[in-house]
Protein backbone atom coordinates (compact mmCIF):
# COMPACT_ATOMS: atom_id res chain seq x y z
CA UNK A 1 0.00 0.00 0.00
CA UNK A 2 1.37 3.58 -0.45
CA UNK A 3 1.31 5.76 2.12
CA UNK A 4 -1.91 7.86 0.98
CA UNK A 5 -3.46 4.09 0.75
CA UNK A 6 -2.60 3.37 4.11
CA UNK A 7 -3.88 6.74 5.90
CA UNK A 8 -7.09 5.66 3.77
CA UNK A 9 -7.39 2.60 5.34
CA UNK A 10 -6.27 3.90 8.62
CA UNK A 11 -9.26 5.96 8.21
CA UNK A 12 -11.57 3.55 7.76
CA UNK A 13 -10.21 1.31 10.34
CA UNK A 14 -11.23 3.75 12.54
CA UNK A 15 -14.62 4.83 11.25
CA UNK A 16 -15.75 1.68 11.03
CA UNK A 17 -14.34 -0.91 13.18
CA UNK A 18 -16.67 -0.45 16.35
CA UNK A 19 -19.81 -1.26 13.46
CA UNK A 20 -17.60 -4.03 12.43
CA UNK A 21 -16.79 -5.54 15.20
CA UNK A 22 -20.43 -5.64 16.44
CA UNK A 23 -21.56 -7.38 13.23
CA UNK A 24 -18.37 -10.00 13.96
CA UNK A 25 -19.87 -9.99 17.75
CA UNK A 26 -23.41 -11.22 16.46
CA UNK A 27 -21.81 -13.61 14.33
CA UNK A 28 -19.40 -15.37 16.42
CA UNK A 29 -21.47 -14.52 20.13
CA UNK A 30 -17.91 -14.45 21.10
CA UNK A 31 -15.78 -10.80 21.91
CA UNK A 32 -12.20 -12.46 21.05
CA UNK A 33 -13.93 -14.25 18.61
CA UNK A 34 -15.13 -11.31 17.16
CA UNK A 35 -11.92 -9.16 17.24
CA UNK A 36 -9.96 -12.13 16.12
CA UNK A 37 -12.75 -11.95 12.91
CA UNK A 38 -12.41 -8.31 12.24
CA UNK A 39 -8.83 -8.28 12.31
CA UNK A 40 -9.03 -11.40 10.00
CA UNK A 41 -11.35 -9.87 7.68
CA UNK A 42 -9.31 -6.62 7.79
CA UNK A 43 -6.10 -8.03 7.12
CA UNK A 44 -7.97 -9.80 3.58
CA UNK A 45 -9.13 -6.43 2.62
CA UNK A 46 -5.74 -4.45 3.48
CA UNK A 47 -4.66 -6.60 1.27
CA UNK A 48 -6.78 -5.57 -1.97
CA UNK A 49 -7.52 -2.13 -0.56
CA UNK A 50 -5.24 -0.32 -3.19
CA UNK A 51 -7.46 -1.88 -5.55
CA UNK A 52 -10.97 -0.61 -4.06
CA UNK A 53 -11.94 1.42 -6.82
CA UNK A 54 -14.20 3.15 -4.26
CA UNK A 55 -12.80 3.31 -0.78
CA UNK A 56 -16.18 5.31 0.39
CA UNK A 57 -18.18 1.80 -0.75
CA UNK A 58 -15.71 -0.53 1.39
CA UNK A 59 -18.08 -1.34 4.71
CA UNK A 60 -19.87 -3.40 2.55
CA UNK A 61 -16.95 -5.51 0.79
CA UNK A 62 -15.43 -5.55 4.27
CA UNK A 63 -18.69 -6.98 5.72
CA UNK A 64 -19.11 -9.72 3.12
CA UNK A 65 -15.22 -10.43 3.97
CA UNK A 66 -15.92 -10.40 7.85
CA UNK A 67 -19.25 -13.13 6.53
CA UNK A 68 -17.55 -15.12 4.03
CA UNK A 69 -14.75 -15.84 6.49
CA UNK A 70 -17.26 -16.48 9.64
CA UNK A 71 -18.35 -18.64 7.65
CA UNK A 72 -15.13 -20.65 6.78
CA UNK A 73 -14.14 -20.68 10.41
CA UNK A 74 -17.56 -22.08 11.28
CA UNK A 75 -17.03 -25.09 8.89
CA UNK A 76 -14.13 -25.84 10.57
CA UNK A 77 -14.94 -25.44 14.39
CA UNK A 78 -18.69 -26.53 13.69
CA UNK A 79 -19.18 -30.39 15.37
CA UNK A 80 -22.16 -32.06 16.30
CA UNK A 81 -24.88 -29.44 15.59
CA UNK A 82 -27.93 -31.09 15.18
CA UNK A 83 -30.75 -29.61 12.86
CA UNK A 84 -34.53 -30.06 12.63
CA UNK A 85 -37.01 -29.03 10.06
CA UNK A 86 -39.56 -28.73 13.20
CA UNK A 87 -41.34 -25.26 12.52
CA UNK A 88 -42.68 -23.99 15.60
CA UNK A 89 -46.90 -23.14 14.84
CA UNK A 90 -46.71 -19.99 16.76
CA UNK A 91 -43.99 -17.32 18.40
CA UNK A 92 -43.13 -16.74 22.21
CA UNK A 93 -45.20 -14.59 24.58
CA UNK A 94 -44.77 -11.24 22.70
CA UNK A 95 -44.80 -7.81 23.62
CA UNK A 96 -42.01 -8.33 26.41
CA UNK A 97 -38.57 -7.44 25.85
CA UNK A 98 -35.30 -9.89 24.72
CA UNK A 99 -33.17 -9.50 27.78
CA UNK A 100 -30.26 -8.02 27.29
CA UNK A 101 -27.98 -11.40 25.89
CA UNK A 102 -30.75 -13.62 24.93
CA UNK A 103 -30.72 -12.97 21.27
CA UNK A 104 -26.76 -12.94 20.85
CA UNK A 105 -27.08 -16.37 22.68
CA UNK A 106 -30.04 -17.71 21.15
CA UNK A 107 -28.38 -17.15 17.77
CA UNK A 108 -25.86 -19.68 18.75
CA UNK A 109 -28.18 -22.26 17.75
CA UNK A 110 -28.39 -21.42 14.30
CA UNK A 111 -26.40 -22.80 11.38
CA UNK A 112 -23.77 -20.38 10.08
CA UNK A 113 -25.21 -19.39 6.98
CA UNK A 114 -28.63 -19.00 8.53
CA UNK A 115 -27.26 -16.89 11.52
CA UNK A 116 -25.48 -14.62 8.99
CA UNK A 117 -28.70 -14.23 7.28
CA UNK A 118 -30.21 -12.97 10.37
CA UNK A 119 -27.86 -10.60 10.94
CA UNK A 120 -27.49 -8.95 7.91
CA UNK A 121 -31.70 -8.86 7.21
CA UNK A 122 -32.63 -7.77 10.77
CA UNK A 123 -29.26 -6.16 12.82
CA UNK A 124 -27.69 -4.76 9.58
CA UNK A 125 -31.41 -3.95 7.67
CA UNK A 126 -30.24 -5.07 4.21
CA UNK A 127 -32.89 -5.84 1.98
CA UNK A 128 -33.09 -9.95 0.75
CA UNK A 129 -31.50 -9.04 -2.63
CA UNK A 130 -28.12 -7.44 -0.90
CA UNK A 131 -28.13 -9.55 1.92
CA UNK A 132 -28.02 -12.65 -1.54
CA UNK A 133 -25.47 -10.45 -2.73
CA UNK A 134 -23.50 -10.44 0.15
CA UNK A 135 -23.19 -13.81 1.03
CA UNK A 136 -23.26 -14.86 -2.74
CA UNK A 137 -26.16 -17.37 -2.73
CA UNK A 138 -30.01 -16.59 -3.82
CA UNK A 139 -32.83 -14.32 -2.98
CA UNK A 140 -34.90 -17.74 -2.46
CA UNK A 141 -32.47 -19.26 -0.52
CA UNK A 142 -32.24 -15.63 1.93
CA UNK A 143 -35.83 -16.06 1.97
CA UNK A 144 -36.05 -19.48 3.33
CA UNK A 145 -33.00 -18.91 5.78
CA UNK A 146 -34.70 -15.94 7.11
CA UNK A 147 -38.01 -18.02 7.72
CA UNK A 148 -36.32 -20.79 9.66
CA UNK A 149 -33.85 -18.87 11.00
CA UNK A 150 -36.86 -16.46 12.79
CA UNK A 151 -38.75 -19.79 13.76
CA UNK A 152 -36.40 -21.18 15.41
CA UNK A 153 -35.34 -17.64 17.26
CA UNK A 154 -39.09 -17.75 18.26
CA UNK A 155 -38.53 -21.15 20.08
CA UNK A 156 -35.03 -20.02 21.36
CA UNK A 157 -36.68 -16.62 22.74
CA UNK A 158 -39.64 -18.13 24.18
CA UNK A 159 -40.56 -18.31 28.04
CA UNK A 160 -40.05 -21.45 28.79
CA UNK A 161 -43.62 -23.77 28.73
CA UNK A 162 -43.85 -24.49 32.76
CA UNK A 163 -42.84 -20.27 33.03
CA UNK A 164 -46.15 -19.83 30.92
CA UNK A 165 -48.09 -22.32 32.50
CA UNK A 166 -47.19 -20.70 35.77
CA UNK A 167 -48.17 -17.16 34.53
CA UNK A 168 -51.68 -18.84 33.25
CA UNK A 169 -51.96 -20.12 37.34
CA UNK A 170 -51.08 -17.05 38.39
CA UNK A 171 -53.63 -14.88 36.54
CA UNK B 1 -41.66 -12.03 19.01
CA UNK B 2 -42.03 -10.36 15.98
CA UNK B 3 -38.99 -8.65 13.96
CA UNK B 4 -38.92 -5.88 15.05
CA UNK B 5 -38.47 -7.26 18.67
CA UNK B 6 -35.90 -8.86 17.01
CA UNK B 7 -33.83 -5.58 15.64
CA UNK B 8 -34.20 -4.40 19.01
CA UNK B 9 -32.59 -7.26 21.03
CA UNK B 10 -29.94 -6.96 18.32
CA UNK B 11 -28.74 -3.74 18.51
CA UNK B 12 -28.92 -3.96 22.32
CA UNK B 13 -27.07 -7.04 21.88
CA UNK B 14 -24.92 -5.77 19.48
CA UNK B 15 -23.59 -3.01 21.87
CA UNK B 16 -21.98 -6.09 24.02
CA UNK B 17 -19.39 -6.15 21.86
CA UNK B 18 -18.32 -2.76 23.03
CA UNK B 19 -15.06 -0.51 20.93
CA UNK B 20 -12.81 -2.45 18.93
CA UNK B 21 -8.89 -2.24 20.32
CA UNK B 22 -7.35 1.33 19.89
CA UNK B 23 -4.27 -0.47 18.12
CA UNK B 24 -6.08 -2.11 15.23
CA UNK B 25 -4.44 -0.66 12.41
CA UNK B 26 -1.16 -1.51 13.74
CA UNK B 27 -2.48 -5.43 14.71
CA UNK B 28 -3.29 -5.04 11.08
CA UNK B 29 -0.01 -4.06 9.87
CA UNK B 30 1.89 -6.29 11.70
CA UNK B 31 -0.02 -9.61 11.00
CA UNK B 32 0.61 -8.35 7.23
CA UNK B 33 4.28 -7.90 8.03
CA UNK B 34 4.55 -11.33 9.90
CA UNK B 35 2.97 -13.00 6.77
CA UNK B 36 5.92 -10.88 4.55
CA UNK B 37 8.43 -12.24 7.11
CA UNK B 38 6.98 -15.75 6.34
CA UNK B 39 6.37 -15.35 2.59
CA UNK B 40 10.21 -14.38 2.73
CA UNK B 41 11.75 -17.77 4.49
CA UNK B 42 9.35 -19.80 2.48
CA UNK B 43 11.19 -17.66 -0.62
CA UNK B 44 14.70 -18.76 1.00
CA UNK B 45 13.71 -21.98 1.76
CA UNK B 46 11.56 -22.80 -1.20
CA UNK B 47 15.15 -21.83 -3.25
CA UNK B 48 16.93 -24.34 -0.87
CA UNK B 49 14.80 -26.80 -1.57
CA UNK B 50 14.88 -25.93 -5.00
CA UNK B 51 18.16 -26.79 -5.05
CA UNK B 52 17.85 -29.52 -3.18
CA UNK B 53 15.70 -30.77 -4.95
CA UNK B 54 16.92 -30.57 -8.24
CA UNK B 55 19.78 -32.33 -6.57
CA UNK B 56 17.20 -35.17 -4.98
CA UNK B 57 15.54 -35.63 -8.64
CA UNK B 58 19.50 -36.21 -10.68
CA UNK B 59 19.54 -38.86 -7.59
CA UNK B 60 17.01 -39.94 -8.41
CA UNK B 61 18.20 -40.55 -12.16
CA UNK B 62 20.88 -41.94 -11.11
CA UNK B 63 18.94 -44.71 -8.86
CA UNK B 64 16.54 -45.21 -11.56
CA UNK B 65 19.45 -46.17 -13.51
CA UNK B 66 20.81 -48.71 -11.24
CA UNK B 67 16.84 -50.01 -11.46
CA UNK B 68 15.30 -48.65 -8.09
CA UNK B 69 12.60 -46.48 -8.30
CA UNK B 70 13.05 -43.14 -6.21
CA UNK B 71 9.69 -41.85 -6.79
CA UNK B 72 8.74 -44.84 -4.63
CA UNK B 73 10.41 -43.66 -1.47
CA UNK B 74 13.73 -44.25 -0.02
CA UNK B 75 14.67 -47.45 1.07
CA UNK B 76 15.61 -47.48 4.48
CA UNK B 77 17.53 -50.59 4.03
CA UNK B 78 19.79 -48.87 1.95
CA UNK B 79 23.32 -47.97 3.13
CA UNK B 80 22.82 -45.06 4.90
CA UNK B 81 25.13 -43.22 7.74
CA UNK B 82 21.58 -43.06 10.13
CA UNK B 83 23.00 -41.76 12.90
CA UNK B 84 23.81 -38.65 10.65
CA UNK B 85 20.94 -38.60 8.99
CA UNK B 86 18.98 -38.80 12.08
CA UNK B 87 21.41 -35.89 13.20
CA UNK B 88 20.67 -33.42 9.99
CA UNK B 89 16.91 -34.11 10.29
CA UNK B 90 17.01 -33.11 13.98
CA UNK B 91 19.00 -30.17 12.98
CA UNK B 92 17.18 -29.19 9.93
CA UNK B 93 13.55 -29.35 12.65
CA UNK B 94 16.03 -26.89 15.11
CA UNK B 95 16.85 -24.47 12.64
CA UNK B 96 12.96 -24.54 11.78
CA UNK B 97 10.49 -22.61 13.42
CA UNK B 98 9.91 -25.05 16.17
CA UNK B 99 6.45 -25.07 17.83
CA UNK B 100 5.30 -23.11 20.25
CA UNK B 101 1.93 -23.13 21.96
CA UNK B 102 1.54 -19.39 21.71
CA UNK B 103 1.26 -19.77 18.31
CA UNK B 104 -1.49 -21.69 18.27
CA UNK B 105 -5.37 -20.86 19.75
CA UNK B 106 -5.65 -23.95 21.87
CA UNK B 107 -1.82 -24.02 24.20
CA UNK B 108 -1.65 -27.19 25.67
CA UNK B 109 0.45 -27.04 29.08
CA UNK B 110 1.30 -30.97 28.60
CA UNK B 111 1.79 -33.69 26.38
CA UNK B 112 -1.40 -35.16 28.02
CA UNK B 113 -3.99 -32.85 26.10
CA UNK B 114 -2.74 -33.81 22.51
CA UNK B 115 -4.04 -37.63 23.73
CA UNK B 116 -8.01 -37.92 22.03
CA UNK B 117 -9.06 -38.78 25.84
CA UNK B 118 -8.93 -34.92 26.36
CA UNK B 119 -11.25 -32.83 25.24
CA UNK B 120 -11.79 -29.13 24.98
CA UNK B 121 -15.00 -27.18 25.89
CA UNK B 122 -15.10 -24.07 24.13
CA UNK B 123 -16.96 -20.93 25.19
CA UNK B 124 -19.86 -21.40 22.66
CA UNK B 125 -20.18 -25.40 23.48
CA UNK B 126 -18.14 -27.11 20.43
CA UNK B 127 -16.12 -29.66 21.63
CA UNK B 128 -12.67 -30.28 20.31
CA UNK B 129 -9.48 -32.79 20.34
CA UNK B 130 -5.92 -31.78 19.00
CA UNK B 131 -5.37 -34.95 17.77
CA UNK B 132 -7.28 -38.16 16.27
CA UNK B 133 -5.44 -40.82 17.40
CA UNK B 134 -1.69 -41.49 19.21
CA UNK B 135 0.47 -44.22 17.81
CA UNK B 136 3.92 -45.57 18.43
CA UNK B 137 5.67 -46.90 14.90
CA UNK B 138 8.68 -46.14 13.08
CA UNK B 139 9.01 -44.72 9.07
CA UNK B 140 9.64 -47.24 6.99
CA UNK B 141 10.41 -44.91 3.74
CA UNK B 142 9.59 -41.52 2.70
CA UNK B 143 8.14 -40.41 -0.90
CA UNK B 144 7.88 -37.11 -2.42
CA UNK B 145 4.21 -35.97 -2.27
CA UNK B 146 2.82 -33.53 -4.08
CA UNK B 147 4.00 -29.58 -5.04
CA UNK B 148 1.22 -26.46 -4.71
CA UNK B 149 1.82 -23.17 -6.51
CA UNK B 150 -0.99 -20.22 -4.51
CA UNK B 151 -1.49 -17.21 -6.77
CA UNK B 152 -2.46 -14.43 -4.27
CA UNK B 153 -4.40 -12.49 -6.92
CA UNK B 154 -6.28 -15.13 -8.10
CA UNK B 155 -6.76 -16.80 -4.51
CA UNK B 156 -6.31 -20.05 -6.08
CA UNK B 157 -3.86 -23.07 -5.75
CA UNK B 158 -2.65 -24.89 -8.50
CA UNK B 159 -0.55 -28.33 -8.46
CA UNK B 160 2.38 -28.44 -9.94
CA UNK B 161 5.16 -30.79 -10.62
CA UNK B 162 7.27 -31.86 -7.42
CA UNK B 163 10.26 -30.06 -8.74
CA UNK B 164 8.94 -27.23 -10.37
CA UNK B 165 10.35 -23.85 -9.43
CA UNK B 166 7.05 -22.51 -9.23
CA UNK B 167 6.14 -24.53 -5.59
CA UNK B 168 5.72 -22.40 -2.82
CA UNK B 169 5.23 -25.89 -0.33
CA UNK B 170 5.49 -29.50 -1.20
CA UNK B 171 4.36 -32.51 0.90
CA UNK B 172 6.41 -35.75 1.62
CA UNK B 173 4.42 -39.01 2.15
CA UNK B 174 5.71 -41.04 5.00
CA UNK B 175 5.06 -44.68 5.44
CA UNK B 176 4.90 -45.98 9.10
CA UNK B 177 4.77 -49.61 10.54
CA UNK B 178 2.38 -49.25 13.58
CA UNK B 179 3.66 -51.47 16.51
CA UNK B 180 1.37 -49.91 19.10
CA UNK B 181 -2.02 -47.73 19.10
CA UNK B 182 -2.19 -45.62 21.83
CA UNK B 183 -5.55 -43.46 21.64
CA UNK B 184 -7.98 -43.25 18.70
CA UNK B 185 -9.22 -45.46 15.94
CA UNK B 186 -6.44 -46.61 13.86
CA UNK B 187 -6.54 -50.36 12.57
CA UNK B 188 -3.93 -50.81 9.99
CA UNK B 189 -0.68 -51.99 10.65
CA UNK B 190 0.86 -49.39 8.12
CA UNK B 191 -0.59 -45.81 7.77
CA UNK B 192 0.68 -43.07 5.48
CA UNK B 193 1.71 -39.39 7.25
CA UNK B 194 2.07 -36.53 5.64
CA UNK B 195 5.00 -33.86 6.11
CA UNK B 196 6.09 -30.67 4.71
CA UNK B 197 8.52 -31.11 2.44
CA UNK B 198 9.75 -27.33 2.26
CA UNK B 199 12.82 -27.48 4.31
CA UNK B 200 14.66 -30.52 2.49
CA UNK B 201 13.64 -33.58 0.98
CA UNK B 202 16.40 -35.52 1.02
CA UNK B 203 17.00 -34.58 4.72
CA UNK B 204 13.80 -36.03 5.81
CA UNK B 205 13.39 -38.88 3.66
CA UNK B 206 16.47 -40.05 4.93
CA UNK B 207 16.16 -38.60 8.59
CA UNK B 208 12.54 -39.73 9.11
CA UNK B 209 13.30 -43.37 9.05
CA UNK B 210 16.45 -43.09 10.79
CA UNK B 211 14.93 -41.39 14.01
CA UNK B 212 13.35 -45.23 15.09
CA UNK B 213 10.86 -45.57 17.20
CA UNK B 214 8.25 -42.62 17.38
CA UNK B 215 5.41 -41.55 19.00
CA UNK B 216 3.01 -39.72 16.46
CA UNK B 217 -0.15 -37.40 17.87
CA UNK B 218 -2.25 -37.90 14.62
CA UNK B 219 -4.63 -36.25 12.99
CA UNK B 220 -6.91 -36.80 9.95
CA UNK B 221 -8.91 -34.69 7.48
CA UNK B 222 -5.81 -32.12 6.57
CA UNK B 223 -6.96 -29.86 4.42
CA UNK B 224 -3.07 -29.75 3.28
CA UNK B 225 -3.75 -33.55 2.63
CA UNK B 226 -6.92 -33.68 0.99
CA UNK B 227 -5.76 -34.26 -2.19
CA UNK B 228 -5.90 -38.00 -0.49
CA UNK B 229 -8.28 -38.18 2.52
CA UNK B 230 -7.00 -41.43 4.11
CA UNK B 231 -2.91 -39.52 5.11
CA UNK B 232 -2.45 -38.46 8.83
CA UNK B 233 -1.21 -35.53 9.48
CA UNK B 234 1.07 -34.63 12.81
CA UNK B 235 -0.29 -32.19 15.07
CA UNK B 236 0.52 -28.68 15.31
CA UNK B 237 2.00 -28.52 11.76
CA UNK B 238 3.69 -31.68 11.86
CA UNK B 239 6.12 -30.74 15.02
CA UNK B 240 3.98 -33.07 18.11
CA UNK B 241 6.12 -36.17 17.13
CA UNK B 242 7.90 -37.61 19.56
CA UNK B 243 11.02 -39.48 19.66
CA UNK B 244 11.68 -43.08 22.05
CA UNK B 245 14.92 -43.18 23.59
CA UNK B 246 16.71 -46.12 24.59
CA UNK B 247 15.56 -45.65 28.04
CA UNK B 248 11.99 -45.14 27.13
CA UNK B 249 12.64 -41.28 27.36
CA UNK B 250 10.34 -39.54 25.40
CA UNK B 251 12.02 -36.06 23.52
CA UNK B 252 9.96 -33.26 21.23
CA UNK B 253 12.71 -32.19 18.16
CA UNK B 254 10.65 -30.12 16.78
CA UNK B 255 9.44 -28.17 19.79
CA UNK B 256 10.86 -24.98 21.08
CA UNK B 257 12.76 -26.16 24.32
CA UNK B 258 10.83 -24.75 26.73
CA UNK B 259 7.57 -25.98 25.83
CA UNK B 260 9.33 -29.56 25.18
CA UNK B 261 10.27 -29.62 28.88
CA UNK B 262 6.84 -28.09 30.27
CA UNK B 263 5.00 -30.72 27.79
CA UNK B 264 7.22 -33.59 28.77
CA UNK B 265 6.87 -33.03 32.64
CA UNK B 266 3.75 -35.24 33.08
CA UNK B 267 4.82 -37.65 31.18
CA UNK B 268 8.44 -37.64 30.15
CA UNK B 269 8.47 -41.62 29.02
CA UNK B 270 6.44 -43.88 27.02
CA UNK B 271 5.12 -45.65 29.61
CA UNK B 272 3.80 -42.53 31.84
CA UNK B 273 2.39 -41.67 28.31
CA UNK B 274 0.75 -44.97 27.85
CA UNK B 275 -0.76 -44.49 31.17
CA UNK B 276 -2.27 -41.33 30.63
CA UNK B 277 -3.75 -42.43 27.56
CA UNK B 278 -5.69 -45.36 29.53
CA UNK B 279 -7.11 -42.74 31.81
CA UNK B 280 -10.92 -42.02 31.26
CA UNK B 281 -11.58 -39.04 28.77
CA UNK B 282 -11.43 -36.02 30.68
CA UNK B 283 -12.94 -32.40 29.39
CA UNK B 284 -10.78 -29.17 29.68
CA UNK B 285 -12.82 -25.69 29.46
CA UNK B 286 -11.07 -23.40 27.46
CA UNK B 287 -11.73 -19.74 27.19
CA UNK B 288 -8.38 -18.14 25.97
CA UNK B 289 -7.71 -17.39 21.98
CA UNK B 290 -4.46 -16.46 20.30
CA UNK B 291 -3.58 -12.80 20.19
Amino acid sequence: MTMDSEAGFADFVGQWSPALLRVAFLLTGDRGLAEDLLQTALLKTSRRWSKLADHRAAYPYVRRVLVTTYASWRRRHRVGEVLTDQLPEHGGAGGEPVPTGRAVAALDALPPRMRAVIVLRFYEDLSEADTAAALGCSVGSVKSQASRGLARLRVELSPPADLLMHREDAS
Amino acid sequence: MNTDELREALRRDAELAGLPPTDLVHRVAGRRSRRRRLTGVVGCVLAIAVAVVGVSVLDGVREQDRGVDAAAGVDVETEVDVEAAAAAYRESLANGSGSSAASYAIGPESLTEFLPNTTYLVRNGTRTTLTDAVVVGHVTSVSPGRAFHYDDDEHSTTEVPFDDSRAMWRTAHAEVAVTEVLGGQVREDTIVVGFGAGRSFDVLAAGLPALGDLVFFLQSGSAVYDYEPGIWSVAFDGSVLAEVESDGRLTLPAVEPYWAEQWLTQTPTLDSLRAAAQQPARIVPFETLED
